[in-house]
This record gives structure tokens, C-alpha cells and sequence, in this order.
């Protein structure tokens, strides 16, 4: 995939990830890459910051806990209300850009 | 430095005060779970930090993506809080490779574990039952006709029946205090700490050094608390206050007999090799990374502790799960799609085209460095239903 790309909806894509249940760092990019069939295909530290920004927005919370294997603490995430809010009026906009980007690949019905 | 101190520090590099310690203990704890991971699947220490690092990227990248997230919104607000002029010199510090000068000391990052230690601004932290009291671990080898002397940090056992004696170092890595008075906090690398005028070890590396150096016979009987038998000496690890599981110890030797028998898997690690084997948590927290659902599986066998293997058709990786049976029931994270019950490792590898998840169990016997397993099979395909 294109690095712009997923660079620009990155925010998107945790927060889809997010929806589904709580999670930390590592874990979210194992699913990201199990439900995405590998497309999506990022270096695991680039997720950091992304998640940092929607945690300043008030988008996910944080909270340190043991990770599952013991490895140290990690940082389990889990999207707020207002994150859920926002998912909603992100995926309304991707949609409607997709849908308007499609429809100039689409033969027109006028001619 | 070891490799993770150098990528740990570059990574943060621009972040400062509690911030710093956040992010690192962040980034420190998933690239050590990543680690474990490459180990169970039998890589070396230094083999599955160097594949861990590669994944986790460049830490200049990411230190650069941290500075515009937490430090320049700072940078920003104190440029115009305290004037143009004095905000252009900070924005030139920071931009500059010397860290900004920090005189304030941030309240200490919470330690969510126990904190067994607070000496010269340094928490050290203990998860607890995973750790041996050293006076108890004596006590009891000598009422076995065994023996323990802890000296100058190193600790020598011996056990009846073997006149061959175990010794490591229990010496734990040095504290890094970071410029500016701000301490590191250290949790899971600490192994071993002093409390109460005795020495706690971690039971992780215990067990695994005796492995290692010991020829006796190692078996684990039970999964709450479990016994550790080493040769005819028998030890139990865990209180009732401290409880500690087992399934680390089976897994650490399922993982490592396993890799005596699966190949090695494509080429596009720093190291040659894709890991062969990955641990599927059965926690609820990490259960969700591989979309699985909660399976029922009735075995036809004797209760114990089993494991459930299966390949991941995408990249052809092992991924195993440990879960203790009862009453001839097997709960266990599995694919939701159809499961494929087969006998054997060959009647996986020699598909050519994985389409469906087809799945080993394995009876644990509890042995840690042999016979760690009997491949077993359910009674029928149809023997497994999802738990809603």
C-alpha cells in the first residue's frame, strides 16, 4: 500500500481497531495485519505517536498494565465516547470520499 | 548499552520529564513482549531483539513523529506564554542535538506491580509470585539432601542425586539514570532484589538455568502453584498469597521442543528466519490480536494440560495456546472458521495450499527438557463448538 495513504488514515484505522475492545501497541498491529490480510503493513513504532495524538484528543484512553506475556508494562488503549463519535464522522467522510472519487472512474450515465 | 537501551534512547530522544518515562516504558514493555515471542518461538536473546527492533522501525523515525506529537505543542504553548523571542531560542535547543537542560522533577511514573524498592530515585518493581525466596529455596533443597549457597551474587544449587553443580549470576543490569535527575524506572529486567533481609530470584530464570545446566529428569505437575520436580527433589512455586501459574514454565518448554521439530519459515528477518512458532495468549487483553473465539473442545482423554497448535495459512507460522483441561473440556482461543483436527505435523506440512486452519493437540506430560508432549487427536472432528 501507497505510504501516503495509510499514513493519512492511520487514525482511522486504530480507531477502528479500538472499537472492537481494548487493547495495547504490539497487539493492535497483529490484528490490523490479521483482519487486513497483511495490507496494511506498518512498522509497529510508527503506531506510537498516532496514538499518543488520539489520546491528546481525547479520542482513546491509556492505562498501564502487566502485558500478557510479562515482557514489562504496557500500554492498553480504549476508545471514549467521543472517540466513537469521531470513528463515525471519519468513516462518513472516507465513505463519501471514496463513493465521489468512484464515481469519476464510473462511465457517465449523461453521455 | 545493549541494543534496546540504544533504540530506547534514540526513539525518545526529543520527550523529556514524565513524558520521556511514559513513552519508553511504553515502547520498552511491547518491544519485551515482541522479544518473548521470537524466544518461545526459539530464537536467541540477541536473535529476537534484533528481529523485534527491525519491526518496531527506525527510532529516529519515530523519535521525530514523538517531537511533533508531545514536544513541539509544548514548545509552542511556552513560546507564547513567555514571549516570542525567548520561544525562538527553546524551538533552537530543541532542534539542536544538546536535550533541553530539565530542573524540575516530574512526579515518579505509577508502578502499577508491587514496588519493592525506592533507593536514589530508582523504583524497582516485582510482579509478585514469580519470584524465589532464596532462605526458602535453601531450606528446602537441604531437607531434600540437596544444597544452596548464594555468594558475591552468584548462586550455586545442587541437587540430590546429581553430583553436578548449577551456578549463575544473579547480578542485575545497571540502573541508568537518565541526565536532569529524572530516574529510570526498571519492572520485569531486575533478576533478583533484596527485601526483608532476604534475596527473591526470578523462578523464570531458576528454572531455566537448572534446564540448561542440570542433568536430572524436570517435570511440572499442576497449574496453580505448580510442582517442580528436578530429578527426586520437589519444589512448589507459588504461595497462596502469591500465586504463580505454571503455563509459562510448560510453554517455555513446549516452545523449545517444538522448534526441535519445525522448520524454519522464509527469509525476511535481519537473522534468515521468519519465527517458526508464536504463543496465542489466552488472555482476554491479547486473545483479540488474532480475532479468535473462545472454543470448547472435548477431549478423549485424562484431564491435564494441553496445548493447541495450528498454522496461520496467511504466513505459515506455528501458533500454539496452553489451557488446562477439565472434566474432559478444553477451553481455548481458536479461528472462528471451520477446524480441521489432524494427527500428525507431516499431514500439516505437506499441504501445499493452506485453506483451512487445521489444528494439532498436544497433551503436555509436564517433562521440561524431554518428552515434553504426546500428539493426541479428539475423538471426532465434530467434537469442538464455539462458546458464545
Amino acid at each position: 500500500m501507497n505510504a501516503n495513504q495509510l499514513k493519512g488514515n492511520l487514525e482511522l484505522i486504530l480507531l477502528s481497531i479500538l472499537e472492537h475492545g481494548e487493547m495495547y501497541g504490539l497487539a493492535i498491529t497483529k490484528e490490523v495485519q490479521h483482519k487486513t490480510n497483511g495490507y496494511f503493513n506498518f512498522s509497529i513504532g510508527s503506531l506510537y505517536p498516532a496514538l499518543h495524538r488520539l489520546e491528546q484528543a481525547g479520542f482513546i484512553a491509556g492505562e498501564f498494565r502487566p502485558a500478557p506475556l510479562g515482557g514489562g508494562l504496557v500500554k492498553f488503549y480504549r476508545i471514549s465516547l467521543s472517540g466513537l463519535k469521531e470513528l463515525k464522522v471519519r468513516q462518513a467522510e472516507f465513505e463519501a470520499f471514496a463513493l465521489a472519487l468512484k464515481s469519476l472512474w464510473m462511465p457517465s450515465s449523461s453521455t | 548499552m545493549d541494543a534496546l537501551e540504544q533504540y530506547l534512547n534514540a526513539a525518545t530522544r526529543w520527550l523529556f520529564g514524565k513524558r520521556k518515562h511514559q513513552v519508553r516504558t511504553e515502547l520498552k514493555g511491547n518491544i519485551q513482549e515482541r522479544l518473548l515471542e521470537f524466544q518461545l518461538g526459539g530464537y536467541s536473546p540477541d536473535e529476537g531483539l534484533a528481529a523485534a527492533l527491525h519491526e518496531f522501525g527506525s527510532a529516529k523515525k519515530i523519535s521525530l513523529q514523538l517531537l511533533e506529537v508531545h514536544t513541539m505543542p509544548f514548545v509552542y504553548k511556552s513560546s507564547v506564554a513567555i514571549g516570542a523571542v525567548f520561544g525562538a531560542v527553546i524551538l533552537a535547543v530543541t532542534s539542536s542535538a544538546a536535550p533541553l537542560a530539565v530542573t524540575n522533577l516530574a512526579p515518579l511514573p505509577e508502578c502499577s506491580t508491587t514496588p519493592i524498592e525506592s533507593l536514589n530515585s530508582v523504583i524497582r518493581c516485582a510482579f509478585p509470585g514469580t519470584w524465589v525466596r532464596y532462605s526458602q529455596l535453601k531450606q528446602e533443597l537441604e531437607s531434600q539432601g540437596g544444597a544452596a549457597l548464594l555468594e558475591n551474587q552468584t548462586l550455586r544449587l545442587r541437587f540430590a542425586g546429581d553430583a553436578k553443580e548449577i551456578q549463575f549470576q544473579i547480578k542485575n543490569p545497571e540502573v541508568l539514570v537518565l541526565p536532569g535527575g529524572y530516574p529510570e524506572v526498571q519492572y520485569h529486567s531486575f533478576i533478583s532484589f533484596e527485601k526483608d533481609g532476604d534475596t527473591f530470584i526470578s523462578i523464570a530464570l531458576t528454572v531455566s538455568q537448572i534446564a540448561k545446566q542440570s542433568g536430572l529428569a524436570m517435570r511440572l505437575r499442576g497449574w496453580q502453584n505448580p510442582v517442580l520436580q528436578v530429578g527426586q527433589t520437589e519444589l512448589t512455586l507459588g504461595t497462596a498469597e502469591n500465586t504463580y501459574l505454571g503455563v509459562f514454565l510448560y510453554t517455555q518448554g513446549l516452545g523449545q521442543a517444538l522448534h526441535q521439530i519445525l522448520p524454519d519459515r522464509g527469509t525476511n528477518t535481519p537473522n534468515g528466519r521468519l519465527p517458526s512458532l508464536t504463543y496465542l495468549d489466552t488472555q482476554k487483553e491479547s486473545r483479540a490480536s488474532y480475532l479468535y473465539e473462545q472454543h470448547e473442545i472435548e477431549l478423549d482423554s485424562e484431564n491435564g494440560v494441553y496445548a493447541v497448535v495450528l498454522q496461520d495459512p496467511k504466513d505459515g507460522r506455528f501458533l500454539y495456546t496452553i489451557g488446562k483441561a477439565e472434566n474432559r473440556s478444553l477451553t481455548t482461543y481458536l479461528p472462528s472458521q471451520k477446524i480441521v483436527f489432524v494427527k500428525s505435523f507431516e499431514q500439516i506440512l505437506g499441504q501445499a495450499t493452506l485453506l483451512e486452519q487445521n489444528v494439532i493437540i498436544l497433551r503436555l506430560t509436564g517433562n521440561l527438557n524431554r518428552d515434553t508432549f504426546q500428539i493426541i487427536s479428539p475423538k471426532t472432528p465434530s467434537s469442538t463448538r464455539i462458546a458464545r
